[in-house]
């Protein structure tokens, strides 16, 4: 059975080069921090490691202007992503470049004339729960409408298995 | 369950008239009379449209009474590509594991306090 979408997860867009996502978490802020910034925990949790991906590089220099490079493979090739460190407040608050790498076998441009986006990830912590707002603002309305579009073809058919998923629960719970 | 606004945005989209009304109003905001113009309706018809893609959330009226100029509020396409697209489904379920990956390291937590 398709993966059901849950309600956890809130996405808007507060301006047309901008996506925004919210997610609560059950934990203290300080935890949610370091999964984000340690590679031991990234790597067990950004990607599915069973869906024949597996992050190959997942470096991380918790500085500000340090660079951090996540690299993933999988069967029909690999990707990554790249950026630099730009605020770090631990456990609350953190600014980085993002930028996609569609070959990682050629080195990035790490100092390139422009960065694809700038993310603001923030942590408040109420309760011993944590609500995270990540905020990430693209060079153009074009790239953040592609990025939001990737995987449209795999995605799209995904995503009308849910629809059907839903409407089938929904008949059957009325 | 489909976030309702989402499923106001559909219901939104499935009507010809009211996709053009999107259309017409990503150029910029119109009046009921302008937005009426180009279609073979009468006023009151094009405010029923218009009362539905207000109740969604797509567009919001102006106070000025004579002329309460319609605009688009967020980016219901956007929306969709979210949806139609993985993004949506890829942060789901990286969040879904960060959930449990965090449960663990409260009890690392809990482990080394006890340690101690």
């Amino acid at each position: 059975m398709p993966a059901k979408p849950d309600d956890k997860l809130h996405i808007d867009y507060p301006d047309d080069q901008t996506i925004r996502m919210t997610r609560v978490f059950d934990a203290p802020a300080e935890l949610v921090f370091r999964a984000w910034t340690e590679p031991k925990y990234v790597r067990r949790w950004w990607i599915c490691d069973t869906a024949g991906m597996r992050m190959t590089t997942c470096d991380i220099d918790l500085t500000v202007g340090g660079r951090w490079h996540w690299i993933t493979e999988m069967p029909q090739g690999a990707f990554g992503f790249f950026g630099h460190y730009r605020e770090i407040e631990p456990g609350q608050r953190l600014v980085y470049s993002e930028n996609f790498q569609a070959d990682p076998s050629v080195e990035p441009a790490w100092d390139g004339p422009t960065e694809a986006s700038i993310v603001h990830l923030t942590l408040r912590e109420q309760d011993g729960q944590t609500v995270m707002v990540s905020s990430a603002r693209y060079e153009s309305k074009a790239l953040r409408d592609y990025v939001l579009s990737t995987g449209m073809e795999q995605g799209a058919g995904q995503a009308l298995d849910r629809l059907a998923a839903i409407i089938a629960d929904e008949a059957v719970a009325a | 369950m489909i976030p309702e606004r989402l499923s106001a945005t559909f219901a939104a989209l499935a009507d010809p008239t009211r996709r053009a009304i999107i259309a017409r109003l990503s150029q910029g905001e119109a009046s009921v009379l302008e937005l009426a113009a180009p279609f073979d309706m009468s006023q009151p018809a094009v405010s029923k449209h218009l009362k539905v893609l207000e109740q969604a959330g797509l567009i919001a009226r102006g106070r000025d009474a004579q002329r309460r100029p319609c605009r688009l509020v967020g980016d219901p396409l956007a929306e969709v590509a979210a949806w139609l697209g993985g993004y949506r489904q890829f942060w789901e379920q990286a969040f879904d594991r960060l959930d449990s990956v965090l449960d663990d390291m409260k009890k690392e937590k809990k482990h080394a306090r006890k340690a101690r």
